[in-house]
């Protein structure tokens, strides 16, 4: 049985490496640094779920969700968005962009590895 | 507007104009002042021609003002249509921004004093119409006006700057919070290879203490927006029951393991009230936090619930514990910022003192009051209140005018529905937000309201405007409306339809008196609401 693909879009090296260690263990992992290589390995790699950092050098992560939503083979892949931001903004403005879920960081391992799950 | 400088080449091209209306019945008075102006615009450098309109009546004056634009406004406080401070309040009401110099004959000088209170810039006699006193008024006037502006300006550009701070500091403190605590994570799950017991026991010190940042930078940025104003709470119809169980299930471990006892006690007579849950929820937990810190084990919290013996329309949150109390000089500032209480048991979670500020803060923008009483050795009482929901409130507001109740109203309804499956998993919650916040774009007078979501008799998933205007200004909102959701195509994406409709509710015969009247429209408006929910079911 093919392991399902899960595409991580984070700008912190650190972060990214964590999340992808966390993730290797169930999921096939790919990662991009930024916004316009986030579309193009949307594109590529035809992940199952995609995690989503919104602040993003090159393509702020709402622009992001947004592009993702307009293309036709992409807008159903679920995007699960992190963010470092504050405020209730950054959940309202992601959720109303078509995200299935939305942490706040530092964002609890467990429940994230339970959203991804669930939206598998 | 050329001021107090030597006229360059660039003045020259920009040829600026003063307009002035002048508001006098007197033709002798208003030639002076045309004279006058003219002879000492230029020198004053106030402007490089003049541009004068006389006006008669107050109510030709008001008319014109309504459609062209004027640099200052000349008012005579004697008029043959309008007499005295009315007149001011009258024309400051109609060109709001617009400097107003008061023209008054000695006797009224009393008045024209009572003016510059209500808002106008300055006062001249008339017998000095043909002196200094007039030409120094208006260069004072625009002056000031100039100021306002840049201080306006200012103001836009310093929120701009605070925005971009706020969400700059959050995103780079928490980032290598992140990581910090996704590492942690990995070696406690066995990822970085078998631990020793010792390395799990530092490892799980490392954890405590990340997540003690984690809470200490979220009262930061609590507090930092809120001092910035820009603590925002989303206003809807929530039941204060349910705030409170929440409260109590997150904190029964926590109490358990300090050996004190809490409950909740809940009045029968509670009703819905406008609130944001998510805040509330988070001033509760943070005064029972507080009651936990301070009450010894074998002590106890109580939480209750119920009207304001004092506040007629408000439901009172109380939080009473039999710790070692607070003295009374602590009491007045325990809410203010930076305050800590005494000597603090064990490491505090929210370690920085702003919590109860946060609070104050939350509760202010719900419109309630917080508060505590304490006695030293015996225990403390902290409590707030917040407005309950009553649709006649918001009834009130909108079909009663001029001590009169307006012959009837509109109930503009929006009714969110989720289409697909992924929608109606999420749920209307967001889409609702959003609906309102295009409604709130929609009104059209002042005293029209959104009402607070969850006004529907079945929850969360319908908008309500209720609009002082007849069957015709009903229709205009809903057009209106619906412009504004045909330029967020998103809803749509997202799997929701919104459909716009709008009710004209009249009374019978003649308006009743005005509680009469109230009753009778908010049985109406709720008559309303449910029928257009079963409409769209049916």
């Amino acid at each position: 049985m093919t392991r399902k693909k899960v595409l991580i879009v984070e700008d912190d090296a650190d972060v990214r490496l964590g999340l992808d260690l966390m993730l290797r263990r169930e999921y096939e992992t790919v990662s991009a640094e930024d916004g316009i290589s986030a579309v193009a390995a949307a594109r590529r790699e035809r992940p199952d779920v995609i995690v989503l950092d919104l602040g993003l050098p090159c393509g702020d992560g709402l622009g992001v969700l947004e592009r993702l939503g307009g293309i036709t083979q992409l807008a159903s892949i679920p995007v699960i968005v992190v963010s470092g931001r504050d405020g209730d903004e950054p959940e309202n403005d992601a959720m109303s962009r078509g995200a299935r879920a939305f942490f706040r960081k530092p964002a609890d391992p467990q429940q994230l590895m339970q959203k991804i799950e669930e939206a598998l | 507007m050329a001021q107090g400088r030597t006229p360059t080449a660039a003045d020259e091209l920009t040829d600026t104009a003063l307009r002035v209306l002048m508001i006098d019945d007197d033709p002798a008075d208003a030639q002076l002042a045309r004279a006058r102006l003219l002879d000492g615009i230029k020198q004053a450098r106030v402007a490089d021609r003049l541009e004068f309109t006389n006006a008669e009546t107050l109510v030709e004056g008001l008319e014109i003002a309504a459609v062209e634009k004027f640099d200052v406004i000349l008012l005579d406080l004697g008029l043959p249509d309008g007499r005295g401070i009315e007149n001011v309040e009258r024309v400051l009401a109609r060109v709001a921004g617009v400097p107003t110099i008061v023209l008054t004959g000695l006797v009224d000088e009393g008045v024209a004093i009572e003016a510059l209170r209500i808002g106008a810039q300055d006062y001249v006699v008339k017998a000095d119409l043909g002196g200094r006193s007039l030409i120094r008024a208006i260069a004072y006037a625009l002056e000031r006006r100039r100021l306002v502006q840049e201080i306006e300006q200012a103001r836009r550009e310093d929120n701009e700057v605070k925005d971009r701070f706020l969400s700059h500091i959050s995103h780079e403190l928490r980032t290598p919070l992140t990581a910090v605590m996704s590492f942690v994570s990995i070696m406690q799950e066995g990822i970085g290879g078998p631990l020793t017991s010792d390395q799990e026991e530092y490892l799980g010190i490392v954890r405590r203490n990340a997540e003690q940042l984690k809470h200490m930078i979220a009262s930061l940025m609590d507090v930092t927006r809120a001092d910035a104003g820009k603590l925002r709470c989303d206003l809807r119809i929530a039941d204060p029951e349910a705030i409170a169980r929440d409260t109590v299930d997150a904190l029964t471990q926590p109490a358990a393991t300090a050996g004190i006892d809490l409950t909740a006690v809940v009045s029968p007579d509670v009703r819905s009230i406008v609130a944001d849950s998510g805040k509330l929820a988070q001033v509760l937990s943070n005064l029972v936090d507080n009651a936990i810190k301070f009450t010894p084990d074998g002590g106890s919290i109580e939480i209750s619930i119920a009207p304001d013996p004092d506040r007629g329309e408000q439901l009172r949150f109380s939080v009473r514990d039999t710790g070692c109390g607070i003295s009374e000089g602590e009491v007045e500032s325990v809410f203010e910022r930076m305050h800590q209480v005494g000597e603090q048991r064990d490491v505090s979670r929210n370690g920085l003192g702003v919590g109860l500020h946060i609070c104050k803060e939350i509760v202010r923008l719900h419109g309630g009051e917080i508060g505590a009483e304490s006695e030293m050795g015996q225990g403390s009482t902290f409590w707030f209140t917040v407005p309950l929901y009553s649709l006649s409130t918001f009834v009130q507001r909108v079909i009663v005018a001029n001590e009169r109740v307006q012959p009837g109203l509109c109930v503009v309804t929006a009714q969110v529905r989720p289409e697909t499956a992924v929608a109606q998993a999420k749920g209307a919650g967001t889409a609702v937000s959003e609906v309102a916040g295009l409604a709130r774009k929609c009104l059209l007078a002042v005293s029209d309201v959104v009402l607070p979501i969850g006004s529907g008799p079945d929850g969360v998933d319908a908008v309500y405007i209720l609009a002082r205007t007849d069957e015709a200004g009903g229709g205009a909102i809903v057009e209106r409306l619906r412009g504004e959701l045909a330029g967020h195509p998103r809803l749509l994406r997202n799997g929701f339809e919104v459909d716009v409709s709008h009710d004209y509710l009249a009374f019978g015969g003649s308006p009743p008196a005005i509680d009469q009247g109230v009753l009778e429209m908010t049985g109406l408006v709720d008559a309303c609401i449910a029928g257009n929910v079963e409409q769209a079911q049916g």
